[in-house]
C-alpha cells in the first residue's frame, strides 16, 4: 500500500474529508456516536486557521454553523439522532434562506436517547421528513470509513453548489470503525457563486439554474435572511404565487440536477431474479450475502444507495433490473421498504427484513432470511 | 490462516488493559505488510473499565462485511470478557486465556473449539516487567507467536507508532515476552 493510505476511524475520516473540502468553521455539541469528529476538529480548525465552537447544546450549533456560511465560511457540524431532532428548526431555515451547511447525522438506537452505544439506521425519514413545510434535502450515506471521506468531500461541494443543506447520515458502527483509506487525491472543490455587481442586486433572484446568487455577509450587500416566505430581494410577503414559485424552485434547483446528484452502487441487477436494495452499512452484508448466493448458483444483485434523497422512483425502476424479488434489508422497523414500495407497487415481491436490537444484520441472517422465507 | 487468507480476531478483557489499542497496532502491522483490515469495537457508557470487545479483521482481499463473525482466535484476559463475548466461537477458533485470572473454563472443549491456550500471561508480564503496563502488547506477541499473521518486525514498528517514547523499551520487551512466552510455555501451557 501508498505511503499514503493510512488507518482512520470513520469520525476521523469525515473530519479530515471536511478539512480537505475546505470546511473552516464547526460548531457542534459532542454526542455518542459522532463524538470524534468534534474532537478531531477541536484539535484541527485552529491549525488551519479555521474556527472549532463547542455550542451549549445542538439548536446554537445549527444557527451557528448557517451563521458563519451565510459569511462565508464552509461549515460542518456533527451530530446523532437526539441532537438532530433539535437540530430541525434551524434545518428547515436553512432550506429556507438556502444556506450551504452539512450536517453529520450518525444513527444511533432510538427513539430519545435509546441506546447511544448501539448501531441503528432508524432516523432515515428523519433527515428527509423531520422539519415541518414541503422541502428538500440532499441526504448521501456512506458504507465505509473510505467513503465516509470521500462524500464529506462530496456534501459540501453539493450544498456550496446548490446552496442547500446536505445530510451525511452515517451510523454508529462506520462512525466508529477503522479502515485503511487513501487520502493522497487532492479534491476538486466547488465554491458558491457570488455576485460580482452591485447593481440591480437581488439576494433570491436566479437564472436558468434557479440557484440564488446570494452575496456573503459583511461583502458590502444589502442582504435580508428570513425563515418567512420571501421575493427576490429576501423580504418577507404572502403572496400566494410568490409563495408557490419560491418552493417550486427549492424543489427544481435540485430536482432538475438529479444525475449530478444522485449516486449508486448496483453490483449484478442486470440477470438477478432476486436483488437487494440498502444503504450504509447494511450493504456491506448485502455484499457478502450476494456474493454467497451467486457462488450458490442464485442470480442475487444489489442495489445501494449512496444518494439518499432526493430519491427518484423512475432512476430506481430502471436501475433495479428485471429481479421478481426485491428484499430490503434495514436496521429499523421498516423505512426504505416504504419508499421501494412506492417505486414498485404491486409489480414485485417486495419483502422487507428488519432488525432493531442495537447489532447489524450479518451476511449470514441475510442467507438464512432469503431460505426460511423460500425468496 | 485460512486459505481465503482472511484472519479474524476477537479480543475481549476489561476496559483499560489496551485491547482496542492491540488491536490498532495489530491492524497497522498488517497494512506494512500491504493487507487490508477493519478495527471495531464495542463501547459501553463507562469511560473507563467494564468488559470491552475489540475486533480486527486481516485479509488479502476487500473486506465487505467488517465485523468478525467466524472468529479464528479469541483472546480472553479475563472471565467476565470470555463470559459476555465468548459466545459465537466455532470449531475453526482457538482460543487463549489468561489462566492468571481465571480458571480453565468448562464451557470449552474439543467439540466447540480448535484449542485452547492457556497462558498466565498477567503473573508472567508483572514478574518480567515489574509492570502491567505491557500486557497488551504481550498478548500481541503471543498472537503473533501462534499465527504469524504478520511479521515480528512489523509487529515491532507498529508498537513504536502507538506507543509513548518513554513507555517503547517496556513495550518492545512485553512483545517479546509474548513471542517467549508461546516458544517455551506453550508446553506447559494447556491445551485441549
Amino acid at each position: 500500500m501508498s505511503e499514503r493510505v493510512v488507518l482512520m476511524q470513520g469520525n476521523e475520516a469525515v473530519a479530515e474529508g471536511a478539512l480537505a473540502a475546505g470546511v473552516r468553521f464547526f460548531a457542534g455539541y459532542p454526542i455518542t456516536p459522532s463524538s470524534e469528529i468534534a474532537e478531531v476538529m477541536a484539535r484541527r480548525m485552529p491549525q488551519v486557521g479555521g474556527t472549532f465552537i463547542q455550542m451549549e447544546d445542538e439548536i446554537s450549533s445549527i444557527m451557528a454553523i448557517i451563521g458563519a456560511s451565510l459569511a462565508g465560511k464552509k461549515v460542518l457540524t456533527a451530530t446523532s439522532g437526539p441532537g438532530f431532532s433539535l437540530m430541525q428548526e434551524g434545518l428547515g431555515y436553512a432550506c429556507m434562506i438556502e444556506a450551504p451547511i452539512v450536517i453529520l447525522e450518525s444513527m444511533r438506537y432510538g427513539p430519545s436517547t435509546g441506546m447511544p452505544t448501539k448501531v441503528s439506521q432508524m432516523d432515515l425519514m428523519q433527515t428527509r421528513w423531520g422539519t415541518h413545510g414541503d422541502h428538500w434535502i440532499i441526504v448521501l450515506s456512506p458504507s465505509s470509513v473510505e467513503e465516509s471521506y470521500q462524500l464529506t468531500i462530496r456534501a459540501v461541494n453539493l450544498a456550496e453548489k446548490y446552496r442547500n443543506p446536505v445530510i451525511l447520515l452515517s451510523d454508529e458502527t462506520i462512525s466508529h470503525l477503522r479502515e485503511p483509506i487513501d487520502t493522497s487525491t487532492t479534491p476538486t472543490l466547488v465554491e458558491r457563486k457570488l455576485p460580482v455587481d452591485k447593481t440591480g442586486y437581488l439576494p433570491y433572484k436566479t437564472d436558468a439554474s434557479l440557484i440564488p446568487t446570494i452575496a456573503n455577509l459583511g461583502t458590502g450587500y444589502r442582504t435580508s435572511f428570513t425563515g418567512l416566505v420571501h421575493n427576490e430581494s429576501g423580504f418577507q410577503t404572502a403572496n400566494g404565487h410568490v409563495a408557490e414559485a419560491l418552493i417550486e424552485r427549492l424543489r427544481d434547483k435540485l430536482f432538475n440536477n438529479l444525475d449530478d446528484i444522485i449516486q449508486y452502487e448496483s453490483d449484478r441487477v442486470e440477470d438477478a431474479d432476486i436483488v437487494f436494495m440498502s444503504f450504509g452499512i447494511t450493504a456491506r452484508a448485502v455484499s457478502e450475502a450476494v456474493e454467497s448466493l451467486r457462488s450458490q448458483g442464485r442470480k442475487a444483485g444489489s442495489l445501494r444507495f449512496i444518494t439518499l434523497f432526493p430519491f427518484d422512483d423512475d432512476r430506481v425502476r430502471s436501475a433495479a433490473g428485471h429481479a421478481r424479488t426485491v428484499v430490503v434489508p434495514e436496521l429499523n422497523s421498516g423505512q426504505l421498504v416504504l419508499l421501494i414500495k412506492r417505486v414498485f407497487g404491486d409489480s414485485r415481491q417486495i419483502v422487507p427484513m428488519n432488525k432493531i436490537n442495537g447489532d447489524l444484520i450479518s451476511p449470514q441472517e441475510i442467507l438464512s432470511f432469503v431460505k426460511e422465507e423460500n425468496l | 490462516m485460512e486459505s481465503d487468507k482472511r484472519f479474524e480476531l476477537r479480543m475481549t478483557g476489561s476496559g483499560g488493559q489496551g485491547l482496542i489499542l492491540a488491536s490498532i497496532i495489530l491492524a497497522e502491522a498488517a497494512m506494512l505488510e500491504g493487507k487490508t483490515v477493519t478495527q471495531s469495537q464495542v463501547y459501553g457508557a463507562e469511560a473507563r473499565g467494564g468488559t470491552t470487545k475489540a475486533e480486527l479483521i486481516v485479509s488479502d482481499r476487500h473486506i465487505a462485511y467488517p465485523k468478525v463473525t467466524d472468529p479464528d482466535l479469541l483472546a480472553a484476559m479475563t472471565n467476565e470478557g470470555l463470559k459476555q463475548y465468548g459466545g459465537g466461537i466455532s470449531r475453526r477458533t482457538e482460543v487463549i486465556i489468561d489462566s492468571s485470572v481465571m480458571a480453565i473454563p468448562d464451557l470449552l472443549d474439543e467439540e466447540n473449539c480448535r484449542g485452547l491456550v492457556a497462558l498466565p500471561i498477567r503473573n508472567t508480564v508483572v514478574a518480567r516487567l515489574q509492570s502491567e503496563l505491557g500486557l497488551n502488547v504481550a498478548l500481541l506477541g503471543i498472537i503473533q507467536g501462534l499465527t504469524s499473521i504478520v511479521r515480528v518486525e512489523s509487529l515491532r514498528e507498529a508498537v513504536a507508532m502507538h506507543v509513548k517514547k518513554q513507555f517503547l523499551n517496556l513495550n518492545m520487551q512485553a512483545l517479546d515476552l509474548g513471542i517467549e512466552m508461546v516458544e517455551t510455555q506453550s508446553g506447559q501451557g494447556i491445551r485441549i
